[in-house]
């Protein structure tokens, strides 16, 4: 009853703010980072460099759409990228040596989606921890990666499979259309389906979910299957757009920026929040400060520095804000 | 025996917000002597003991050792005066040596402060020999059975030396020969010239080691005196209060002939054995036992919450009893846990996403996504039938009161309309005017049929709402009783005592 009262004392605008400080703020700094750049950098509001942020930064979105997933059920998926460059190389090594481009597809999503129900696997029913085991699976697929490459770049990939993702429709690239349709697709499936509902349900409150029915483990599993099988969509964007694979496609840096793009995109590492819509946001601003950065000449290892910062600082905002939440109830 | 007066304690007052915890309470404890300490859930044992231990300031009264007055304002205080206390919940870490845990708060250092490590297993090997032959300071504590644990938990309370030694429940996960060893060394600390404080609810245990009893009831000495002056009756009797004793009879009764639930020879080693029993379509019966007695794991396994190794379960379906998987029964019963905010409730979630949680798939609309418009309205209809006091079913449970929230979850389970409802202490923390509320709707289900099976630690809730008691003691059915049991019967039957009418 006295939590009724609290709650209504509070002026609308303040409920107003209080809710979504936490949804604008990746567009604030959106707006922010855009300024700077503009201001700074001559070339940067060319339609050429946006198209060409946006095309970079597409397949970050849907990797950090990916690991959005995993990061509501209070989880995390470090080895995306490292499935993402693995799954790439085999399907592209299979296509280069004449095989069908059809079934390198199919290769690449068959293989990042069984990686990732092993990562689930071994998550949800065998309770292992997840970061433990997304660090191994990435040790292990980027072993394997330069093992069968060779550290070689696989190249001669035709023309016929990068027009898919590399093509225009209407003068727009096509990866851009794609990510907008699966953005949709899970955003539909996270808000109005059932699946969306125990995602969020097991996300917030494990235990409440089981007492409820809803199969906790068995929804668990499915993110890291969902998140292997994006690291496997992903794949097809990159080898497309540089027309080769390498196992470079996943080092360091592109785990840094999905997680990055994820948690800038409102994911919380605490489980129970997170949007599609949001992981895209984050991984254009992901891509913007590595784009605007590499045009002010600033070295790849300074733009480390910088990404490290502004994801601390979101986990910073995000702790901050259950801490004071957890001081009203 | 050597008794002199170690401890006095006079006019004791403590109050927490709303509740008076203990009222002048008066306490002797001698050296060489155990006392126990017996009261129901809440009776205010623990307060008393963290009291002295120094854990709680008390608000009024005296504390006097060997004479003088003393002020505890922290553990420590009472560390320095002699008083060691010995934990319910084992406070250990497993990855550590035996030595290491005793010494961890303490640990023996040269005068550079670096740890010396023989000095410490050499004194270590000292307080272990007191009280077990086997017990070596460099062994693991993990490997360690329940009862060495304890051993281990004693002597790290003996280290200090203490005067005082407090048990509080000290028998809860231990074997039958590990208590009798427990009690065993009891008497030998006895002799040893320590003043004994044991806390529990087992009457058994008491008769065994104790030498003196006080009764604490509502915060109030209620009894006591020479253990070989009393008996189990009287100490039952005030446990519960005498006044009152045989009120509360369920005045209504709905019970049908057709069973409901069937439930044989279920078990899972150290928790449950052998629980069987019946469950009738309109009846109530209340599963009554003493806490850790293994009621909410009933309840639990019944619905494959928690893993069961033998038994089988029956359940009405289509009118005919069949044979199912726990999983089966969960789908089909209606199920309230002990508490609501760790697994009753998503807090941070709306009323009408708390209420279809469990009924999601009713939901859906004909292209397979939840229609929210449907969803809301039968929100609306459970808020209006039970009136539930929320300003609009958009509100977020963390915002409810603990009345409204315990609805809450009871209208997630009634859109399902279930034949059997399981509710594991339903009114807890709730208000008298909330657990009134709570009450009529259980007299509802079972008005239309329903079998209710319900967990209360409150007697008197348990007496006015079930047809019929079944008696848990140590993850076992002692008895099972009729709607006229009495309190006494009720109460000795959960201090694992039988009596013959």
């Amino acid at each position: 009853m006295d939590g009724t009262q609290v709650e209504k004392k509070k002026s609308n605008i303040e409920k107003l703010f209080e809710a979504n400080l936490f949804l604008v703020l990746p567009y604030i700094i959106l707006f922010l980072v855009l300024a700077v750049m503009g201001l700074t950098l001559p070339y940067f509001f060319t339609y050429r460099n946006l198209m060409n942020i946006l095309r970079q930064a597409s397949s970050l979105a849907i990797m950090a759409m990916g690991v959005t997933i995993v990061l509501i059920t209070g989880g995390m998926d470090i080895s995306i990228p490292a499935i993402m460059a693995f799954s790439g190389i085999l399907g592209s090594m299979y296509i280069v040596q004449g095989g069908s481009i059809l079934l390198g597809v199919l290769i690449m999503l068959g293989v990042a989606t069984f990686l990732g129900a092993v990562n689930g696997m071994a998550i949800a029913y065998l309770r292992m921890v997840p970061f433990v085991v997304t660090l191994s699976m990435q040790a292990i697929a980027t072993g394997a990666s330069v093992w069968m490459t060779r550290n070689i770049s696989i190249s001669g990939l035709p023309d016929n499979y990068v027009n898919i993702i590399a093509g225009r429709t209407f003068g727009i690239p096509n990866s851009i259309i794609y990510v907008l349709i699966i953005g949709f697709i899970f955003w539909v499936i996270m808000k109005k389906a059932m699946p969306g509902r125990w995602l969020f349900s097991v996300g917030t409150n494990v235990r409440t979910s089981k007492v409820s029915g809803i199969p906790g483990d068995a929804v668990i599993f499915f993110t890291y299957v969902i998140s292997g099988f994006m690291a496997g969509v992903a794949a097809i964007f990159i080898t497309a757009r540089l027309e080769s694979a390498s196992p470079t496609m996943g080092e360091e840096g592109v785990v840094l920026n999905v997680i990055g793009a994820a948690v800038i995109g409102g994911a919380s590492i605490y489980g129970g929040i997170g949007t599609s819509l949001g992981a895209i946001f984050g991984a254009i601003i992901m891509t913007l400060i590595t784009n605007g950065m590499n045009m002010m000449h600033i070295s790849y290892h300074s733009t480390l520095i910088v990404k490290g910062f502004v994801i601390i600082f979101f986990v910073a905002f995000d702790s901050l804000k259950r801490a004071t939440k957890a001081v009203r109830i | 025996m050597n008794s002199s007066l170690f401890m006095k304690i006079e006019n004791i007052s403590k109050s927490f917000p709303g509740v008076k915890a203990l009222n002048r309470i008066d306490l002797e404890l001698y050296s060489g002597e155990a006392l126990a300490l017996i009261g129901a859930n809440g009776a205010g044992k623990s307060t008393l003991m963290n009291i002295i231990g120094g854990v709680l300031e008390k608000d009024e009264g005296q504390i006097f050792i060997e004479g003088a007055e003393v002020q505890f304002k922290s553990p420590i205080d009472a560390l320095r005066h002699g008083i060691s206390f010995v934990h319910q919940e084992m406070a250990l870490f497993p990855s550590m040596t035996i030595a290491e845990n005793i010494y961890l708060t303490d640990f023996p250092r040269n005068s550079a402060r670096v740890i010396e490590k023989k000095r410490m297993y050499e004194e270590c090997q000292a307080i272990l020999s007191r009280l077990s032959d086997t017990l070596k300071p460099s062994m693991r504590l993990g490997d360690l059975s329940a009862g060495d644990q304890q051993m281990v938990e004693i002597a790290r309370a003996l280290r200090t030396n203490p005067k005082l030694i407090i048990f509080d429940e000290p028998t809860s996960s231990l074997t039958d020969t590990e208590k009798r060893r427990l009690f065993t060394i009891i008497d030998k600390l006895k002799t040893q010239g320590s003043a004994i404080v044991y806390i529990t609810h087992m009457l058994d245990e008491v008769f065994t080691v104790c030498d003196k009893a006080v009764v604490l009831r509502n915060g109030e000495t209620v009894g006591g005196g020479k253990i070989k002056d009393l008996d189990y009756q009287t100490i039952v009797k005030h446990m519960i209060g005498e006044k009152q004793l045989d009120t509360y009879l369920k005045s209504t009764t709905h019970v049908q002939e057709e069973k409901a639930l069937e439930v044989r020879g279920l078990g899972y080693e150290g928790v449950l054995s052998d629980i069987s029993f019946n469950l009738h379509k309109g009846e109530v019966v209340g599963l009554w036992g003493l806490l850790g007695a293994g009621r909410s794991e009933l309840i639990r396994s019944l619905v494959g919450l928690d893993p069961i190794q033998k038994g089988e379960i029956y359940l009405r379906i289509d009118s005919e009893m069949k044979k199912v998987k726990p999983k089966e029964v969960h789908k089909q019963v209606g199920i309230v846990t002990e508490n609501r905010r760790l697994d009753g409730l998503l807090l941070p979630m709306s009323v009408r996403e708390n209420m279809s949680l469990a009924n999601l798939p009713s939901f859906l609309n004909k292209i397979g996504l939840i229609d929210t418009k449907k969803e809301s309205k039968e929100a609306k209809k459970y808020r209006d039938m039970m009136s539930i006091k929320i300003s609009s079913v958009e509100q977020r449970c963390e915002t409810l009161s603990g009345g409204n929230q315990q609805k809450v979850i009871i209208g997630r389970w009634l859109q399902r309309n279930p034949e059997i409802f399981l509710l594991d202490e339903p009114t807890r923390g709730l208000d008298v005017g909330a657990k009134a509320e709570i009450h009529q709707l259980i007299e509802d289900f079972v008005s239309r049929g329903a079998a209710v099976l319900v967990v209360s630690s409150d007697i008197d809730e348990i007496m006015a709402l079930s047809d019929r008691f079944i008696v848990l003691h140590q993850g076992r059915i002692v008895t099972k009783l009729d709607r006229n049991a009495t309190k006494t019967e009720l109460m000795s039957a959960a201090t694992g005592i039988i009596e013959e009418r």
